[in-house]
């Protein structure tokens, strides 16, 4: 047998049932007069017919009705919205759902124009599509804000396919939620994003000040290092300048030296030049005589021996001293006391040396006795400008624990309080320009607390100053 | 040394100086060259002052830098008492123990030697002044008595 489609198939067995209904019927034919069974098969085949076409009718009823439904689900209650556009853009068709979103009734919709639905600033995009639509026949999607019938804007998205007819099929849904969370978004990205370009900022900024704050600190560093450089400099300067001013000061040591010197020889030049005149004056005469002869030679030697033993006392005197060694004190002190003997004669300053020890101690020893000069030489400067009579200086020694103690006290009237305390300053001189250096004091000091570990200090007592070295 | 008080007619003069050695040279060789002085020594200014009341001298030859009294000191206490009488200075030279007081006591020496000391400038002067002395004395002596004395 070959295979039947369907309306065959349906035919063929609307005719078996047509049949059959027929030969129920015919059952029924029987019972009636003969003339009639011609009319009466006729009505019956119609009744038939009829039936069955009622039936059919019916069928077809049902399945309309089922495809209605079917339709009606399918497009009405579609969940996106459905609209048909004529090439005018008039809506000729529109979902349920199309209505629902556009919450206006379905007679608004129809034969109105799309545009009137659309939000003013997006028609253009509107148009645009459509003309896109039109001329390429593209599928075209988009976005844009419809208008509802309350006034309300939501956001939709369009896609759209034209007919060969030129109509025009829209499907669009409310995509206001996803453009809310869109913009949402968009704000959280614009907020990010910006928080990103202030963090930036601020790092940029952070930067900026880091690196200008290393090259402070960089350049901090360069100072420090200058400076400590300089320091070094002016550390280095500082000690040449001692060394300038202890050679300084031995050199006014000296020069002072070399005034008693010249002090001290004159009296014995004066004396060798008398003798010597007076021998030559005395020849021819009855005083001269052997025994002049040999006073004259034997004065004369004395005189040239003391002369000499004046320069030998200067010159080991200026040795300076290259090491420490031991030596007594009381030797120094009395020492350098020969050497100023002519200045303490003129005029006359009594010296007094009281020795309670004979303390012995290692430093430098001629360091020490410049010291002790300085404070004599400023004693005798004082006695004389103050034109004290019957001036006395007591030089005393004696041993204190473990140390050395000189003290020189002078009846000179003492150091006025408002300069007792700066007299040991550099370049304090209480003797004008001329003859004071200031430098004597200071550098007395300093050889004594720095070079030997002791002390220099000066009180005043009832009578005048006194100095105290303690070594 | 005479020691006898002045007479019109002998010339005397004060020595005064400190160091020992020096002094005994000089009188020795100024008696040798003016045997007719009679001079006086002492080895302060103090001394030197205690002769002068007593001997008046007419002629001083002092040292400066002394001990007790200096020598302006006696010579202005001097000059105070007998203004004619002359002053010889023997210094060191100079410095700051030079001439000590002469300019605030306003003293003005006769005549000023530097140390060491040349004799012959020493005669020289001393000669002058003897001379000088010994002129006014006699006009003095002349005024007094009236007399001329034939020489």
């Amino acid at each position: 047998m070959t295979t039947k489609s369907p309306e065959s198939a349906q035919k063929s067995s609307r005719s078996a049932e047509k049949k059959n209904r027929l030969d129920d019927l015919n059952i029924l034919k029987v019972q009636f007069p003969e003339g009639s069974q011609d009319v009466l098969q006729e009505l019956l085949v119609h009744q038939v017919e009829l039936e069955m076409q009622n039936e059919e009718l019916r069928l077809t009823q049902q399945e309309l009705v089922a495809a209605k439904a079917r339709y009606f689900d399918l497009y009405d209650l579609a969940p996106v919205g459905y609209l048909t556009l004529n090439k005018n853009g008039l809506i000729v068709e529109a979902n349920l759902t199309a209505v629902a979103m556009f919450g206006v009734a379905q007679k608004f919709l129809r034969q109105t124009v799309l545009s009137k639905f659309i939000l003013a600033g997006d028609e253009d995009s509107y148009y645009r599509h459509r003309k896109q639509l039109y001329t390429t026949g593209e599928f075209q999607k988009w976005n844009m804000r419809f208008i509802r019938g309350d006034g309300s804007i939501f956001w939709a998205y369009l896609q759209c396919t034209v007919t060969d007819d030129g109509k025009m099929r829209v499907t669009f849904s409310d995509i206001t939620d996803r453009k809310q969370a869109e913009e949402k978004l968009q704000a959280l990205q614009d907020g990010l994003e910006r928080l990103v370009r202030e963090r930036t900022d601020e790092l940029a900024l952070l930067n900026v000040n880091l690196n200008s704050e290393v090259e402070e600190r960089k350049q901090s560093e360069w100072r420090l290092l200058n400076e400590k450089d300089e320091r070094l400099l002016a550390i280095q300067a500082l000690r040449e300048k001692e060394q300038m001013l202890i050679s300084q000061n031995r050199q006014a040591a000296m020069g002072e030296m070399i005034g008693n010197i010249a002090h001290q020889w004159r009296q014995p030049l004066n004396a060798l030049g008398l003798f010597i005149q007076r021998l030559g004056f005395f020849y021819d005469t009855p005083h001269f005589n052997k025994k002049f002869l040999d006073t004259f030679v034997d004065q004369s030697m004395e005189t040239i021996q003391y002369m000499s033993k004046t320069i030998n006392d200067f010159r080991d005197y200026f040795k300076p001293d290259k090491e420490k060694s031991d030596f007594h004190i009381c030797g120094a002190v009395k020492n350098t006391l020969s050497l100023l003997d002519a200045s303490f004669l003129n005029p006359e300053i009594r010296i007094v040396i009281v020795e309670n020890d004979d303390p012995i101690v290692y430093g430098y020893q001629n360091e020490f006795a410049q010291v002790l000069l300085n404070i004599l030489v400023n004693a005798r400067d004082v006695i004389i400008e103050r034109e004290i009579s019957e001036a006395l200086v007591t030089v005393t020694v004696w041993r204190d624990g473990e140390h050395a103690v000189v003290t020189v006290a002078d009846n000179a009237g003492g150091i006025a309080d408002d300069i007792i305390h700066k007299i040991f300053d550099p370049y304090f001189t209480t003797k004008g320009p001329q003859l004071g250096t200031g430098i004597g004091l200071f550098l007395s000091k300093s050889i004594v607390e720095k070079n030997m570990g002791g002390k220099l200090s000066v009180r005043n007592t009832d009578v005048g100053a006194e100095f105290r070295v303690e070594v | 040394m005479a020691t006898a008080s002045n007479s019109n007619k002998t010339i005397s003069v004060l020595f005064v100086e400190d160091d020992g050695v020096i002094l005994e040279v000089l009188v020795s060789v100024l008696a040798a060259q003016f045997p007719e002085v009679v001079f006086y020594t002492a080895v302060n200014g103090g001394l030197g002052l205690d002769l002068f009341k007593e001997h008046t001298p007419d002629i001083v030859i002092t040292d400066i830098n002394m001990p007790v009294l200096s020598g302006v000191q006696m010579c202005t206490s001097i000059r105070a008492v007998k203004p004619g009488t002359k002053f010889i200075a023997i210094t060191g030279g100079p410095g700051p123990f030079v001439l000590h007081g002469s300019e605030e006591n306003n003293f003005i020496f006769d005549h000023i030697i530097e140390k060491p000391l040349a004799l012959q400038d020493l005669f020289t002067v001393v000669g002058q002044f003897i001379g000088e002395v010994a002129t006014a004395k006699k006009q003095a002596w002349q005024e007094e008595t009236g007399l001329r004395l034939i020489i």
